[in-house]
This record gives structure tokens, sequence and C-alpha cells, in this order.
């Protein structure tokens, strides 16, 4: 077992590093917010040039062929930054699109998938994908057969990376009736309603008013199409684990920070010993937190090298985002109480973090969600 | 032993739940119930309409515009006031500064303030925190040197609730840096905040609201006349309040009423294609802060039964607020969880259901200060391991 990252990987997180101090502090964060919307072509640009959107798709794609060990600690760095652009869900969305494209080499879409796929590589279009929640207040997408193509139908709120993809990859079914459908945003019966979310990222709204979609806008159906899903799925949420470790980094460091310069009754608050065991119990959460970062990127990795089943894979990761959404709100909370007023004050960092923490734990799911998905696994293997 | 109201104390809650029934405008209660902000003009519309039944400042004495009711039918009549959604009333004025005027002022000073405060002619709010003293109150800097017929007062306020619109401010300062005693120097001070060299700051908190602010002062003279009490002792003015009418600091009735909103709403929630409430995780959730509601609710009426008895309550009533607001920001937890992937947007929401939902996350945001205000939910805790466990 080896937890250290190699010399790639290392050279690529010192220059994202760099990157990230140098342009993404509190004030140039702020103005991203303000007056870019929350995207900064620049920012993006620059993630394209390190390599950071390329790492995850296949060689024969144009990417790196990496995986999320080989993402971990960019991940972490963007959580430390509290970036606002769309990374993860641009990766997720490409590696998605590159495995299906690889999962089906006959399918129609193909030469419209890898044209797509080779733009967003190189930042020139953002992609997202989304996927049915099925149940959960309306939030649902379904694909019917319609004439020679399909028909797109459903609803599906706040969709992070939604707004600004020029494209949405739209996964339906599972199984044998999964499918991965291209949509391209600027299609009259797709709507797409943008907004911000509680951490200052955007979202959108997206609305199918029955879309006609020829066949040549699915890129693949069946078993492949469903693994390729699952497997998105899953390494999203191992990206946004890691992104979780990063941050509750931060938290942590900087309550502790707080702690011990922070002086009432003519000492630092960190000599109180009650304050001391929690935040003790934050940075025993953190390492909980990193471990299970680790645990989810390898599985997802060994995975996709057919090391381990794909079922091991899904139980490890939905394992990984009970244990992290739970810290998530448990360090929020914890971080802003220990703050004292100034961690209600939006001019902090530790404030923008609570938010973050709060959105980060239910993105893509929520605790009760992966609880269910680490149950319905555990007893499938 | 008997748990419930007597008679007499259920008859006057019926005649309070049926007037509040009656009384509060439509409109303010659906702005209250949906979570949306109440400017200035909708908290003076309800402060007028309790005005003008007398019933806007139940503990003063009557001379001023009291009820003469006992410190049960005082704690009904808050109670209800929160279960019916009605708009809150800002404390400041009529349940902080006019009770010390009242304890400590001069015939002078209740004479020109009380009225107004009854009438909701001046907004007032609290200079206490600073950015040095929070926890540690008594370590406060804002000095005020007497010169001849006035003090001029120089420093800062943080935290200040309202100070964007209030007229008056009480404050807590210091006249006399020698003291062995840090408390022995504080004194309190009522100043007009139309005074020049008052300047205010707003300080956005992390939902983006602007409720508190900073307020600074720059060689603002304020009239000798407006000190309370004598100088030096303006602790003990701040002790007394800190003692005073902390019965319903737990917020019961308004707790009782957030749960029972968001049973309704949770109801009308899917979750894997069924209502949110029949889904076994989160019915457990709401269940166990049902029953933590429930014990809150029994152990504040147990204290409000020892005052009945002429006990007053003791360091044991700081549990009501600890507990309170813990149960306060569950509600707000809860309620974003149930709206799902609504309450991700704060944005841009079309139609009163999604924008009801995006005020959910701000919301949970904001209740986060329950546990850090009127004393943070740790200095309550050594409150009570110092004076109710002798530790």
């Amino acid at each position: 077992m080896d937890f250290e990252l190699n010399e790639e990987q290392r050279q690529l997180s010192d220059s994202l590093e760099r990157l990230l101090t140098q342009q993404y502090g509190i004030e140039q964060r702020n103005a991203i917010i303000q007056s870019q919307g929350s995207f900064s072509p620049a920012i993006w640009s620059k993630l394209a040039d390190l390599g950071v959107l390329s790492l995850p798709v296949s060689e024969a794609a144009g990417g790196f062929g990496g995986g999320a060990v080989d993402l971990m600690k960019p991940m972490g760095l963007a959580g430390q930054a509290l970036l606002l652009e769309p990374l993860i869900e641009h990766l997720t969305a490409c590696r998605l699109l590159d495995r299906a494209l690889a999962a089906d080499p006959a399918a129609a879409g193909d030469e419209v998938g890898s044209g797509l796929l080779e733009q967003a590589l190189s930042g020139e279009c953002r992609l997202a994908w989304v996927r049915s929640m099925d149940g959960d207040d309306g939030n649902a997408c379904r694909a019917e057969r319609s004439g020679d193509g399909w028909r797109l139908d459903g609803h599906l709120a706040s969709v992070p990376g939604a707004d600004g993809a020029s494209h949405l990859l739209v996964a339906t079914g599972s199984g044998r009736d999964a499918g991965l459908f291209i949509v391209a945003a600027s299609t009259p019966s797709v709507t797409l309603r943008p907004g911000s979310a509680l951490d200052n990222r955007r979202i959108a709204d997206v609305d199918f008013a029955n879309v006609q979609m020829p066949t040549g806008q699915r890129i693949a159906s069946g078993p492949g199409a469903a693994a390729a899903i699952e497997d998105a799925a899953d390494f999203g949420s191992a990206l946004l684990c890691a992104e979780a470790a990063g941050l509750i980094d931060y938290a942590c460091q900087a309550t502790l920070e707080y702690l011990k310069t922070r002086k009432q009754f003519g000492v630092p608050i960190g000599s109180f010993q009650a304050l001391q065991h929690r935040i003790v119990d934050l940075y025993v959460d953190l390492e909980q937190v990193r471990s299970m970062a680790a645990l989810a990127c390898s599985k997802c990795d060994a995975a996709a090298a057919g090391q381990i089943s794909e079922i091991e894979r899904t139980k490890a990761v939905a394992a990984a985002r009970v244990l992290v959404g739970k810290a998530a709100t448990k360090v929020a909370q914890e971080s802003v109480q220990l703050h004292g007023g100034m961690g209600m004050a939006e001019e902090m960092k530790i404030s923008h973090a609570f938010r973050r923490l709060t959105v980060l734990g239910r993105q893509f799911g929520t605790v009760d969600f992966f609880l269910d998905r680490f149950i319905a696994a555990e007893r499938s293997l | 032993m008997d748990l419930n109201y007597s008679e007499d104390e259920a008859a006057f809650r019926n005649q309070v739940r049926t007037w509040l029934e009656a009384s509060i405008p439509p409109h303010l209660k659906e702005k209250v119930a949906t979570y949306q902000e109440l400017d200035r003009e909708d908290l003076l519309t309800w402060h007028r309409i309790l005005a003008k039944k007398g019933w806007v400042a139940p503990s003063w004495p009557v001379q001023w515009g009291g009820t003469d009711w006992n410190a049960v039918q005082r704690y009904i009549f808050e109670e209800e006031c929160g279960a019916a959604g009605a708009p809150p009333l800002v404390p400041f004025g009529l349940a902080m500064c006019a009770p010390v005027l009242i304890q400590f002022g001069s015939e002078q000073q209740k004479k020109r303030f009380l009225p107004r405060i009854y009438h909701g002619e001046d907004f007032w709010c609290q200079g206490y925190s600073e950015p040095g003293s929070g926890s540690d109150l008594a370590s406060l800097k804002t000095r005020a040197e007497r010169r001849s017929d006035r003090y001029v007062v120089n420093g800062q306020k943080i935290w200040t609730t309202m100070g964007h619109f209030a007229d008056w401010i009480f404050c807590l300062v210091r006249t006399d840096f020698g003291t062995a005693i840090r408390q022995e120097g504080i004194s309190f001070l009522l100043i007009d905040m139309k005074s020049p060299g008052i300047s205010v700051r707003p300080l956005i908190l992390m939902d983006g609201g602007h409720e508190v602010n900073e307020v600074f002062f720059d060689n603002v003279e304020v009239p000798a006349e407006n000190l309370v009490h004598e100088e030096g002792k303006g602790w003990t003015v701040a002790k007394f309040l800190l003692g005073h009418e902390r019965l319903n600091t737990g917020r019961v009735g308004a707790s009782k009423r957030e749960l029972a909103s968001l049973k309704r709403f949770a109801a009308a929630r899917q979750r894997n294609g069924r209502p949110l409430t029949e889904d076994r995780r989160f019915a457990d959730k709401l269940a166990e802060l049902e029953i933590d509601l429930m014990a809150l609710e029994i152990t504040n009426l147990r204290f409000l039964d020892q005052l009945r008895g002429g006990k007053p309550p003791g360091a044991g009533v700081s549990m009501l607020k600890i507990r309170g607001t813990e149960i306060q920001q569950r509600l707000t937890e809860l309620a974003m969880e149930a709206a799902g992937a609504q309450a991700v947007r704060v944005s841009d929401a079309e139609g009163p259901e999604a924008q009801f939902a995006a005020r959910l996350g701000p919301r949970y945001c904001n209740f986060r200060k329950t546990s850090i205000y009127a004393g943070s939910n740790e200095i309550q805790r050594n409150i009570m391991a110092k004076m109710m466990l002798g530790l």
C-alpha cells in the first residue's frame, strides 16, 4: 500500500498550487463572484494549460489517461481555494463521454462526441452531465423511442455545472435500458434557468420539453452505457471527497489559527480545554476524510483497471460519501461556532467554507442517499 | 403534580390566542411564515397594533403601559405570539432599554424615553460587543470622557443589530480606565444615533443579509443627563438585564410552529417516490426533534412553576437557551434538507414554491448565530458549571 504521490502528480499539484495561491486569493475570488458570474475564463484556460482538464481522459482521446488518484491533490487544492469554477462537473462529464464512446464504438453519435470531447479538453467548451434522481420532487428525465430517434422529457433542479455548459450529457434508464445522450444547451426545447447556489457557484434548472433527438445523439446504450454512467457517478463523488479533504483542511487550519490568536479574558481562547477538545475532534475528522477520499479514489482507479468489481467501487465511494457528508456538516458548524461572531461574517473566508461544505456534502446525493447505496452494495457483495 | 395550566391560565391563553388570530395582518403573517425579510415598516406596524391593544410591553409597570400580568401570563403571551407566527418585537427598546430605565433611570429619563419606546417612535439598538470584547464584555474599551456637562465618546461597537436604522443606542462605555476591577469602570450611556461623529458600517452576514453593523464613535458628545444610574455602575445595570425575563429564551412557541410548518412542508415533498414524511430516516429525524422540543417545553414549564412559587429561576435557566437554540438550528437544517435540490439555489427562483425553497439555505446559515449571540452556548455552559454545579 502506498499513499505517497509520484513525481508527475507532485509536479501538477505544485503548478496548480502556485496558480491558485497567486490568482485565487480571497479578494480575487470575491471579484470573480461579483463581476464574472463565478466563472473566470482566465483561470479555466490556465487549468486547461496545466493539463488538469485532460487528466482523466484516455490517451486515445487526447487526454493523459490519468485517474482519480492523480486528481486527489489537485481537487484538494481546489477545495482549499474554494474554487468556484465547475471543475468536478466538467471532469466527470469528460470522463463519461470518453468512456461512453469507448464502450460503444459503433454508436451513431461518435463523431459528434469525439469532436466535442476534443473541444472540452482544450477548455473551448464546457460540459456537464445530468442524471435522473428518480422520484425526488419530480427530478427525473426519461428517454423514449420516438420514430427514428428519441424523445427526452423531464426536469432537473439545481444542476451544478449546467450554467455555461455548451452541451449536456444526459444519462437515462439503467442496465439494458441505459442510454447516454448528447444534448446541446442551445436546443430550442431545452430550457436552462441559471442561478446562484448557496455556495456562490453557478447552477441551472434543466427542463426537457419533449426534446426530439435523432438517433445520432445517443452515443451509448445498454450495459456499456450503464457501466460508464456508474463509473462517472462514482468518479465524481470520489473527486468531491478529495475536494472536501482540502476544504476541511483549510477550515481546521483557519479555526486553529483563530483559537491561537483570539484573546478573551486575557488569554488565547485556544487555552480553554473545552475548545481544545473540540478542535482536536475536527482534526480527527479531517484524517478520516482524507483516508476515505484516498479509498474512494483508489477504488475508482482499481475498478477502471479491472482489478476490482464495480460493486466494490460503488460500495467504497458510498462509504466515503457518508463519512465525508457527515464530517462536512460537523466541521462547517463547529468551525463557525469556534470563530464566534466573526464566523458569521461574509467577509471571512470561513463563512464561505461553511456554505461550500453545506452544498458539497449533499452534491450528487445526500448522506441518506449514499447510506442506501452503501447498504445495497454491501448486500450484493 | 400537575403539568397543565390552571383553568384561569388556560382561559387567558385562549383569550390571547383568539386576539392574535384576529389581529395579525395577513400580509405580515404570510411574510413570517415564508421566511421573508421584515422591514422597518413591517416591524412598526405590528408594534403599533400591540401598543393600541395595550399589550406591547406586558412586563412594564402599569403606570408606564404594562399589563399587570403575572409571570405565567407573560410567558403564555410570548409563547402564543411565537406560536401564532406574529412578527417579532424588536427587543432592544421594549425589553432591554426600558426595563433598565424603569429600574435605574431618573424620572426625567423615564418620562422622556418610555412613552416613545412604547409607541414605537424610537427604534433602539444595543452597543455592547466590540471587536476585542465579545464573550469578555467587561474588557470593553469604548471610552467616555466626562467634560463639564457632557461625555465625549470614542470607540467602536460591533454586531449592532438594526444599527443602520436605529434612532438611539444604549451603550456600555468605559468612564474609568484605572479601576482595579474592570467592571467598576463601566457606565451605561444613552446616545442619539444622529449625533455628529457616529458612523455605521454594515456587516454582511454569510446569508447575504444586512442585519448587524459596526458603529464608530468619533468624539461623539453625549449630554451627561444621558447617563443611566451612576458612573461606574454600568456593569450592575448590564447584569440586571441578563437576569431579566429569561424564561422565553427557549423560544418554545415559535419552534412548535416551525415544527408544524416543517411537517406540512415535508409531507408535500417526495423522496424515492413517496412523501418525505414516510421516508424512515427523515421521519426518525423529525420525531427525535419533536421529542426534544417536548422535553424543552416541559422543562420550561417547570421553571415557570418555580417562579409561580416565588422562587426566581437559578443558573439552570441557561439550559433553555442552549437547548432552545440547538432545536431552532436543527429545524432550519431539516427544512433545508426537505427542500432537496431546490434549496441549493438562492437566486432567480421562479414562483412562490421555488422562492420559499431558495430561502431555506440562507436561513440555515443565518441561524448559526443563535448559538453564538445573547451569550454563546459555551458561556451559558460556563455559567451553569460555575453557578449551578459549583465547579
